[in-house]
Formats: C-alpha cells, sequence, structure tokens
C-alpha cells in the first residue's frame, strides 16, 4: 500500500506509510522485552538441568550405555519443549485479547498483521537461541563425554530399533557429528516453532486461554502420534508429521537431506500465520 | 474536508440486530476542543472504536484529516492519540515503560534522545512522576485513566480522541484533565466524550448530542445554551391538580417539576418560547388563582439544555 501524505494543522504535511506491516519493527522490538532476559534465561536453565540431570543419572548406573542417554534425554527435552512452547505462547495473542491490551495496541498506527506476525517474530530468537539453541550445543559436548565412559552406544538413528527391538543393543556408532547434530537441532528448532505459530492462530481464534492451552496440546501429541504412526509416506510428506519423522531421521544420523522438512516446516509457519493475521483482521476489539 | 480534524458521514453499525448507529454524521474542526455527548448506551464509544479501526462500520465512512480510517488505517491513526474508556496496559510494564512502548509505535515522532524528557514530562503532567517505575498492575483506576491520558499524549498527537477522561478520577485528577485539555487549545484537536456537563461547559467550543446512534444537535456550546428553552421557578401556594394537569396540557410547557416546602410548592417549569410564553405562563396561574410568592427565571445551564434534547429525541 502506498505512503499517505496527510495535511494537518496548520497546513503542515506529513507523510505516514501504510500497510498491514507498519509497526511491525517496534511491536516485536516491545514484545521481545516479556522474553528477554528472564524468560529465556529460565528456558535455557530449564533445558540444560533436564540434559545435565539425565547425563548425571546416567553416569550413576552400572550400565552406562550411550544410547540409553541420547534417547532418554532426546525424548524428555523434546517433551519438555513442547509443554513449554505450549504454555508460554498460550497467552500471547489470547491474553492480550483478554486484558484488552490488544485493543489499545491496535488502535495506534499498526497493522493488525503486524501485530500477530510480532507476537511469532519476538519468539523466533528465543526457541533459536535460549530454548534449542543453547541447550543443544550443550548436550552434543554431553554426549561426546558420555561417548568416552559408555560401554555400548546407540545413535540417535537407532532409537526406532531401540525402541521397537531392544535386542538390538550392542550395535556400536558413534555420536553424530556436528553437522548432523546441527542439523537435527534445526528441525527441532522448525517444529517448536511450527507449533508456536499453531498457538498464535489458535490465540486469534478461540477466546479463551484454557481453551487455547488444552487444544495447543493437543497439536504436538497429535505430531508425535502421526509421526509414530506407520502412514503411507507420500501421504505424510506435507505433514507436521513428517517434521517429527524426519527429526526422528536426523537425530539419527540419517543421511536424508533436513532441507526438505526445514521449507515444508517454513510453509507451514507461513500458512498458519497467514491465516492467524486475516483472521484477525476480521475480528472487532 | 481540508478544515476538519475528523469527518464521519453516514456512520452505520448493528451488533447482530440490535442497531447501535444510524445514518451518523459528525464534522470535527480542526483546533475545536468537542464534546460528544449522549445517555449511556447512545453509542459514543463504538463511534470512537469505529474511528480507531477497533470496530468495522455496517455502512458509511470516517476520515481522519481526510484519510479514511479503514482504508488507510494506520497511517490516518499515526495522527491520533487515543484514550479508551477503561485504559488497559500490559501489568508486567511500569509507568514509564508504557510510555516508552507507546512512543516505539509512532516512529519519528518523538526522537529517541528526548524520549526520557518526554515520559518525565507527562507523567509530571498528570500527577504520576512518583510512580514512574511502578508496575501498572499496581495502579488505582484513577491512576490507570492518569496513565491513559498520558500515553495518548505521547506521540504530541494532532487528535485526541478521549472516551470519558474523567470518569475514574477524583476532583483533583478531573481538575488536573481539564488543566491538561485546556492547555492545549489551539494546537491540538480534542473530540472527548463524558457524562459531566459541568466540565463540557468549561472547556468545550463545540458539542454533539448523540442519542438513539444519531446525532440530535450539534454546535457551538453557546448556540445550546441560548436555545429557545428557558426554566422558570415559582414559589406557589393555593395551586390545584387542575392547575397543574392544565399547565402541562400547554404545548409551551415542556417540563414541568413540582416538589412541596411546608404548605407551599417549588415548581420548575421549563418553557419552549420567549417572553410570550413567559406572560402567558404568569396569566394563567393568576387566572387560577394561584398565590405567587417568587417568580424567576433560573439560569439555563448545559444540563438543561441536554435533557432537553435527550427528552425531546425519546419522546419523538
Amino acid at each position: 500500500m502506498a505512503d499517505a501524505t496527510l495535511d494537518t494543522r496548520d497546513g503542515m504535511q506529513r507523510t505516514e506509510a501504510n500497510g498491514l506491516f507498519r509497526g511491525l519493527r517496534g511491536l516485536t522490538a516491545a514484545e521481545s522485552t516479556r522474553w528477554f532476559p528472564w524468560r529465556s534465561l529460565t528456558f535455557t536453565a530449564l533445558g540444560l538441568a533436564l540434559l545435565v540431570g539425565n547425563y548425571v543419572s546416567w553416569l550413576a548406573q552400572k550400565d552406562k550405555i550411550l544410547g540409553h542417554l541420547i534417547l532418554s534425554s532426546l525424548t524428555l527435552w523434546v517433551l519438555v519443549l513442547i509443554l513449554m512452547t505450549v504454555a508460554a505462547t498460550q497467552s500471547t495473542v489470547a491474553g492480550e485479547i483478554a486484558q484488552g491490551t490488544a485493543a489499545w495496541i491496535v488502535a495506534k498506527p499498526v497493522g493488525k498483521t503486524a501485530f500477530v506476525i510480532s507476537k511469532f517474530a519476538a519468539l523466533i530468537p528465543v526457541v533459536v537461541v535460549a530454548m534449542v539453541g543453547v541447550p543443544g550445543v550443550v548436550a552434543r559436548f554431553i554426549f561426546v563425554a558420555a561417548e568416552g565412559n559408555g560401554r555400548t552406544e546407540f545413535n540417535g538413528y537407532e532409537v526406532m530399533r531401540l525402541v521397537n527391538e531392544p535386542s538390538a543393543r550392542g550395535e556400536y556408532t558413534t555420536v553424530p557429528d556436528w553437522a548432523d547434530h546441527l542439523g537435527t537441532l534445526g528441525l527441532l528448532m522448525v517444529i517448536i516453532l511450527v507449533i508456536a505459530a499453531a498457538m498464535v492462530l489458535l490465540g486469534c481464534v478461540l477466546g479463551h486461554a484454557t481453551a487455547i492451552f488444552a487444544v495447543g496440546l493437543m497439536i504436538p501429541i497429535a505430531m508425535v502420534v502421526l509421526a509414530l504412526t506407520p502412514i503411507d509416506h507420500q501421504f505424510v510428506s506435507l505433514t507436521p508429521a513428517w517434521l517429527m519423522e524426519s527429526f526422528i531421521d536426523g537425530a539419527g544420523d540419517n543421511p536424508a537431506p533436513v532441507l526438505a522438512p526445514v521449507v515444508v516446516g517454513l510453509l507451514w509457519i507461513a500458512g498458519l500465520l497467514g491465516v492467524a493475521s486475516w483472521w484477525f483482521n476480521r475480528r472487532e476489539l | 474536508m481540508r478544515d476538519l480534524a475528523l469527518e464521519v458521514r453516514g456512520l452505520h453499525k448493528h451488533f447482530g440486530k440490535t442497531e447501535v448507529l444510524r445514518d451518523l454524521d459528525l464534522d470535527v474542526p480542526i483546533h475545536s476542543i468537542y464534546g460528544f455527548l449522549g445517555p449511556n448506551g447512545a453509542g459514543k464509544s463504538t463511534t470512537m472504536k469505529i474511528v480507531m479501526g477497533l470496530l468495522r462500520p455496517s455502512a458509511g465512512r470516517a476520515y481522519v484529516f481526510g484519510r479514511d480510517v479503514h482504508r488507510d488505517g494506520p497511517a490516518a491513526r499515526a495522527l491520533v492519540g487515543y484514550l479508551p474508556q477503561q485504559a488497559r496496559f500490559h501489568p508486567y510494564r511500569t509507568c514509564r515503560e508504557v510510555l516508552e512502548f507507546v512512543a516505539r509505535l509512532y516512529p519519528g515522532r518523538v526522537p529517541r534522545g528526548a524520549l526520557r524528557d518526554r515520559t518525565d514530562e507527562l507523567l509530571e503532567n498528570v500527577g504520576l512522576a512518583e510512580l514512574a517505575d511502578r508496575r501498572t498492575a499496581g495502579l488505582s483506576g484513577g491512576e490507570a485513566q492518569r496513565l491513559g491520558l498520558a500515553q495518548a499524549l505521547v506521540s504530541e498527537p494532532e487528535l485526541l480522541i478521549l472516551d470519558e477522561p474523567a470518569a475514574a478520577l477524583d476532583p483533583e485528577g478531573r481538575r488536573d484533565v481539564l488543566g491538561i485539555i485546556e492547555s492545549l487549545r489551539g494546537r491540538v484537536t480534542i473530540f472527548y466524550s463524558t457524562h459531566i456537563l459541568d466540565d463540557v461547559q468549561r472547556v468545550s467550543d463545540r458539542v454533539a448530542v448523540i442519542s438513539g446512534g444519531r446525532i440530535v444537535a450539534d454546535g457551538p456550546v453557546s448556540d445550546l445554551l441560548t436555545g429557545n428553552e428557558s426554566t422558570w421557578t415559582l414559589h406557589t401556594r393555593g395551586c390545584s391538580a387542575d392547575t397543574r394537569a392544565a399547565l402541562t396540557a400547554e404545548p409551551w410547557v415542556t417540563d414541568l417539576d413540582v416538589r412541596s416546602r411546608g404548605d407551599s410548592e417549588i415548581w420548575s417549569v421549563r418553557l419552549v418560547g420567549d417572553e410570550a410564553a413567559e406572560r402567558l405562563l404568569h396569566r394563567l396561574l393568576l387566572d387560577d388563582g394561584v398565590d405567587i410568592a417568587e417568580f424567576h427565571t433560573s439560569d439555563h445551564t448545559l444540563e438543561d439544555a441536554y435533557l432537553s434534547i435527550v427528552r425531546n429525541d425519546r419522546e419523538h
């Protein structure tokens, strides 16, 4: 939309930018103050505490099987990440609407789309750095340290076999190298961001924070169930379930490309936010 | 259009089957202090919310300095400071942070280097200097209202839209708000709704009265005060019910209020017309043998004018 030149008092002219994204930078910066530093530090501390706690209890075990550490660490950490994401994002839009602050903000010179996108944009650094990045990188050092102590080793690729076929223990592999590890973290970030985008959409559509929390919790559960359900790969190739499956593959040093699920994830995020913005623009406050 | 800060044309709004605004027109001249009066549920807040883009009109248009508030919403709102009826803020922000947050949404309006001085000045003006670093969750209703006024002013707007700015305030707060409005006279256009008619009479240049979702009176305050109605107060004795009934039936009597005091009565009679009506009233009472101890006209206040307008609208 073109910029607008406005005639104001005393014949003065002022040029003001129009557009759906007007105010995005200011809103995102302001929204970020909600997350940094304390909430973000809390997320990081929770993730690290979980991984370190897992490592310490693993050290205390007689049979130091590296595969057990990787399995329990990743599973618990991903579950906690998903729970944290749902809990932290369920109030970002719904809470603002319920408090009346959404109406206060969109009465300023900002686009309603900018309001919705800013909620998500402020989360990106939180997810990338605080929730997944720092604990995820530290996790690799923990796994490498464990490798020196472990008797048997399973990488993430063997996770499904470990779950389904306990007899598979005994295969000796190494901890995934840095590239695979970072690829796995990238996928995990995308999955968490898809969930965050879904929570933003739910906040725009539903009116009650508790309902949003409940429905939001169903999304990751459904994703995990779908990921573990043996259905036609072609059918699920564009679903969030495929992202979960790709994550499991990535964690397992699978040579499958990381790029494709990341792109699909980003498309999902764009779609969810597009619907959220459309809905919020129609909504009266 | 160039002389108008706010222009509303043919505004309709209905919520389901309830029609809240009906063909509402408004012209708020630049630099005026414009009072927006009306009973509860008349449509004042709805009108303001439509202007601020919070509600979509069912029909009609609103323009801020010539910009359509729905097609060019953000650009139009860049010129406006708005105080909603119930000011709400993020509970985790302090008063100062709220003002800084709002200033950030108006890029270029408050230079970064001047932001601290601007917030200090505003907090001082609204009497919140000592609460600058208190979280808004701990503010009383009146303090939140003061902060609401400060955040509406932080961008140095051309048009200030205030929805009941003094509603939650104590007398001191009310005086402060009126002082701030007065201090902006001639520099900022102010469009505000209120129930406190005394305040309107003190500071407003123009007034619009909304009733049943449409404007029923609009013009300078002085025009409303010098309308063709007058109120007379009479202290009477020996008056019969027939006299009162006859008086009420007269077409030039718009209202009659009778209060007893001992063996006499105090009548407050509102008349339409000029001196002729006054003479007719006098003659009618004398013909009925009413003993009139006192007979004088009362000052016609905005409250009288407002009540008369609203009552007439309801009757028709």
